[in-house]
């Protein structure tokens, strides 16, 4: 059975080294949430049997602390893009997971039982230090297709890469704004579609598309559901270089 | 005629009344002020601002209203300039830091080198900058102290905000041995450093040798953080270092120095001197 999605209590899940359980404590009566991977352990006591339990994946820039709302990914090497060109293929990405407890339908309001990631966590700085943006860092290869392994520690992102200009564009990262993300789920592979139309060579506009053309992906359930706002793109425009 | 009817002096019921409308103007005008004020600068400037405006205004607004109101109460102006301006030299002489400090005060508020809730250094006093008032700037400093700064000192003195950009520089120094290898150190450092989520991959970290002093070659560390996470990291980071450094076998030296002692030679006397 996959890690992610909504499952019954009690419960207990495991993926890679990962190992998670929900269950009654018959000494105390409370339930009891456990969290083991490596070293690390966590332990909530629940006074109640709350029955429904979601393990989602969250928008990979809450942890370690919630100190930035961009994503930037560096790619291993320069991908040359070609003039009136578009390159489809995917990225890793960096993925964090909630576990979020009831809710049958919808997780509207929920408020995260634990926030944990597999995945190495880092910050960069994108652009000067007075107008930069503070970014969650990771560093991704370029790949044509998702492998059909699924793995917990790392997502993907879908990227459609134009290029409208007249010249051959050199793209060396891509910064993905978090307030408009967007994640979509299947079995335990995670995926962000993004869209990045390259301007010159050094500002792009990134873009995050209405649906995902990927078969049996669906919809990541979210606490604070992302609304759209009349008269805003949701469009970023990666001004200090691309 | 009950209007012409004499109150007091020469005033007379419709002077009274002038006056009252004069006042009820004024006050009609800066509610309408204040409304409009309010409405415009709700969401671009602190609550703080705004009031600083709002008590402006009223008092600038009453203010004419006094003034134009005293020939209709019988009192002459020009008895009052002369009056006043007497008073005006007493009055500026006494008050002129205080004025400083409300110019002073004002050109804060538009220049904003300063926001409520940064930690400052300013005229020597380093702390986090509780209030600003249209006099004063409070300070708190970490050790908990309340530092009223006038703001003419807040105005003339270097100021150095901490937290106005978004990331800041840690600069630390480790020294080690003469005997170690130095290469082996900055590895085993820069591991320590690149396990760090907080230290950004740009700004590039940079270690490397820095001086080679007395009794220890010293390394270099330049780390840049988000400026919310310097002090907990400088807090962290170079414990963390010197224990990465130890569990490496790195010994870091203290000071020591080699003393030679010259003696007269004593023939036939073999020993080393």
């Amino acid at each position: 059975m996959p890690l992610l999605g909504r499952h019954n209590t009690p419960l207990q899940q495991t993926a890679g080294g990962l190992l998670i359980t929900l269950a009654a404590e018959p000494a105390s009566g409370l339930w009891l949430y456990q969290r083991q991977n490596h070293a690390q352990r966590i332990v909530r006591r629940l006074d109640t049997d709350p029955q429904q339990c979601w393990i989602v994946p969250v928008k990979p820039v809450h942890l370690p602390k919630p100190i930035a709302q961009h994503l930037q990914i560096e790619l291993s090497e320069i991908l040359q893009l070609a003039p009136r060109s578009v390159w489809n293929g995917y990225l890793t990405c960096p993925l964090e997971i909630a576990i979020y407890l009831g809710g049958r339908h919808q997780l509207t309001g929920s408020t995260p039982l634990d926030l944990f990631s597999l995945s190495r966590a880092k910050y960069t700085l994108y652009g000067d230090q007075q107008s930069g943006l503070l970014c969650k860092y990771w560093r991704s290869p370029l790949l044509e297709d998702i492998p059909s392994e699924p793995v917990i520690e790392q997502g993907y992102v879908a990227l459609q890469l134009r290029n409208d200009t007249a010249r051959w564009v050199p793209v060396s990262r891509i910064v993905l704004p978090a307030d408009t993300m967007k994640l979509y789920y299947r079995n335990d592979q995670v995926i962000v579609p993004a869209r990045m139309e390259l301007l010159d060579e050094r500002h792009a506009e990134i873009s995050y598309p209405e649906r995902l053309a990927l078969p049996d992906f669906k919809p990541v359930p979210e606490a604070i559901p992302t609304r759209k706002i009349h008269g805003f793109s949701g469009k970023f425009l990666m001004e200090a270089g691309i | 005629m009950i209007w012409n009817r004499v109150i007091y002096g020469k005033v007379t019921t419709i002077d009274l009344i002038i006056v009252v409308a004069l006042f009820s103007a004024a006050f009609g005008l800066v509610r309408l002020i204040n409304y409009y004020l309010f409405r415009k600068l709700k969401d671009k400037s602190s609550k703080h601002t705004l009031d600083i405006f709002r008590k402006t205004t009223a008092t600038l607004l009453y203010s004419v209203a006094l003034i134009s109101a005293l020939p209709y109460l019988g009192l002459k102006l020009s008895g009052l300039i002369v009056a006043g301006g007497i008073t005006g030299v007493v009055v500026a002489f006494a008050s002129q830091n205080i004025v400083s400090n409300l110019i002073s005060g004002l050109f804060l508020l538009i220049e904003h080198p300063i926001k409520i809730g940064q930690a400052v250094q300013i005229d020597q006093i380093t702390g986090i900058v509780e209030n600003i008032s249209i006099i004063a700037t409070i300070i708190r400093t970490y050790d908990g102290l309340y530092v009223r700064v006038p703001n003419s000192r807040v105005f003339t003195q270097d100021i150095t905000n901490y937290v106005n950009n978004i990331v800041r520089r840690l600069d630390l120094e480790i020294g080690i041995r003469y005997s170690n290898d130095a290469e082996r150190a900055l590895d085993t450092l820069r591991q320590v450093i690149d396990a760090e989520p907080r230290v950004l991959i740009n700004p590039e970290p940079m270690l490397y040798v820095k001086s080679l002093d007395d009794s220890a070659v010293t390394l270099g560390i330049n780390v840049w953080a988000p400026v919310t996470e310097w002090f907990p990291l400088r807090r962290e980071l170079l414990l963390r270092l010197k224990l990465a450094l130890e569990a490496a076998g790195f010994e870091i030296p203290f000071p020591q120095r080699t003393v030679w002692l010259a003696r007269a030679s004593i023939p036939g006397d073999q020993s080393p001197v």
